[in-house]
């Protein structure tokens, strides 16, 4: 039993992650001049939408598992990773008012669902 | 372009988009869940609107920063509950009324960042 949620805890944490990659992902293609250099914005565009895609594929994986209660309110940690992304790998500024929000984002949908 | 990758703040067109992005995928998961069957017609609208989200998505982000815009996704569980109340009779509790809040609170506080 410990070990399946142990499971279900990682394919939570994979999922969240696979979201924030897709973002960042068509982040960095949408910063690429479509004229000059198409094979960059290609490239990071599949690999957005792959990303982007299999958390969505996890995320109807998880509500076989999970219930809907817990599987949505987990979904809002993906932006926790987008904001170490945003903050380590393209150097945007992370201010105290884009944490809060997001914390007011988390906190609303545990008890959307609470 | 270096004139995008050096963008200072978050123009409102990023934000509209961001917007419409939220409203297409949430539309789209309401469709997923009116599907009977894995491969019926709403299921399919359900993946053509996910996608068209994904599409907006893309589209905002070379409007603006990603740590804005990103998290304004979360007004999809919104539109989503107000979808439930609407359509399939769900029932919009204290704690519904709550959360509801509490994410737009958080989505206006960060849309409202524009660095």
């Amino acid at each position: 039993m410990t070990a399946i949620n142990l499971l279900l805890g990682l394919l939570m944490i994979v999922m969240t992650w696979l979201g924030a990659l897709g973002g960042y992902f068509l982040k960095a293609a949408s910063s690429h001049d479509l004229q000059t250099e198409k094979t960059k914005m290609v490239t990071k565009l599949v690999l957005g939408v792959g990303f982007y895609g299999l958390g969505a594929i996890l995320n109807i994986v998880a509500l076989q598992y999970l219930p809907y209660t817990t599987v949505f309110p987990l979904t809002a940690v993906t932006y926790i990773w987008t904001m170490i992304l945003s903050y380590f790998i393209l150097k945007e500024k992370i201010s105290l008012r884009k944490i809060a929000g997001v914390l007011l984002i988390l906190t609303g949908a545990v008890v959307l669902v609470s | 372009m270096a004139s995008l990758k050096s963008e200072e703040t978050t123009k409102p067109l990023g934000i509209v988009l961001m917007v419409a992005a939220a409203f297409s995928t949430a539309t789209g998961q309401m469709f997923w869940k009116l599907a009977d069957s894995v491969l019926d017609y709403q299921m399919w609208i359900g993946f053509v609107l996910y996608g068209m989200g994904a599409v907006l998505m893309t589209v905002a982000f070379r409007f603006g920063k990603l740590s804005v815009l990103h998290p304004l996704l979360s007004l999809g569980y919104v539109i989503a509950i107000f979808y439930g109340a609407m359509f399939l009779g769900e029932a919009v509790t204290l704690n519904v009324s709550l959360g509801t809040l509490l994410i737009l609170v958080g989505v206006v506080a960060i849309g409202g960042d524009r660095h």
